[in-house]
């Protein structure tokens, strides 16, 4: 016997009544197999980190219970059949309030916060560049010139040569189309 | 007109101070991956994982928090990206 808990998520259309019978349906597929449930907590509906199957909510259910390794099997395979769920995750069960503490929470927050102020490069002295600052996500192509006429760069540098080269007599002709300040010099 | 190549002078860094492993200063072990209230602040604003030299947390428990972390964005607790950032 091991200690597992399982979070899934059931679809957001899901009604109270529908998460209740939901939770009760896989306790029983667990005690089936000769499991022990311990507890099963009913999140309710929250929003998703990122969309899955298009659905932007979901509600949570978590199972902790005592099983053999067989029910874990059986349990992944019903949760990953229904179609109510949309994901599922089973684990060596985390037991409540593991790894929770106040004194963590302040450390962290506090720390974030300070760096949060110092603008630039978090924490660290300004200036310094690293990969990780890097913003990746200009890299998906050629930054956007649409604000520049069509063209605006080569119609310059035509005019540039060209326009010495009208002023002068037309013997001196070949020489102007070097650059432009070389030909002001002559 | 060749170049001058000049030595570039390297900038003294004073070493930095160590900083302290959170998790090993509250003696804790297990990293539970449904706390999203804590992950969050070991995840930077484009949701990636925050290297060790900036949260200072030691090799051993950084293993842990990083499981936890991929556990919470598979159950979509935490984004694998943001995508309206910026």
């Amino acid at each position: 016997m091991r200690s597992y808990e399982c979070l899934y998520i059931v679809h957001p259309a899901a009604d109270t009544a529908e998460l209740n019978s939901s939770a009760q349906k896989y306790s029983e597929t667990i005690q089936g197999k000769g499991g022990t449930l311990k507890q099963a907590d009913i999140w309710g509906k929250r929003a998703l980190a990122f969309p899955i199957n298009h659905h932007t909510d979901g509600s949570y259910i978590l199972l902790r219970f005592d099983a053999e390794p067989e029910a874990v099997t059986e349990l992944q395979w019903r949760l990953r059949v229904d179609d109510r769920v949309l994901r599922h995750m089973v684990s060596y069960e985390i037991p409540e309030g593991a790894g929770r503490s106040d004194e963590l929470m302040v450390l962290t927050e506090k720390k974030d916060r300070d760096r949060r102020g110092r603008g630039r490069g978090r924490g660290r002295s300004p200036g310094r560049f690293r990969r990780d600052d890097r913003d990746r996500g200009d890299e998906r192509g050629r930054p956007d010139r649409s604000d520049r006429p069509a063209g605006a760069r080569p119609a310059e540098a035509r005019s540039g040569a060209s326009q010495p080269a009208a002023d002068r007599p037309a013997g001196h002709a070949p020489a102007a189309p070097s650059t432009t300040r070389e030909g002001g010099d002559d | 007109m060749p170049r001058i190549r000049r030595k570039k002078k390297k900038a003294k860094r004073l070493p930095s101070k160590k900083k302290p492993c959170k998790f090993c200063m509250t003696q804790i072990d297990v990293v539970d991956y449904k706390n999203h209230e804590l992950l969050v602040r070991f995840v930077n604003d484009r949701g990636k994982i925050a290297p060790r030299r900036i949260t200072g947390t030691c090799a051993h428990h950084q293993r842990i928090l990083v499981r936890a972390i991929k556990r919470a964005r598979y159950m979509a607790l935490l984004p694998f990206v943001r995508e309206h950032y910026r």
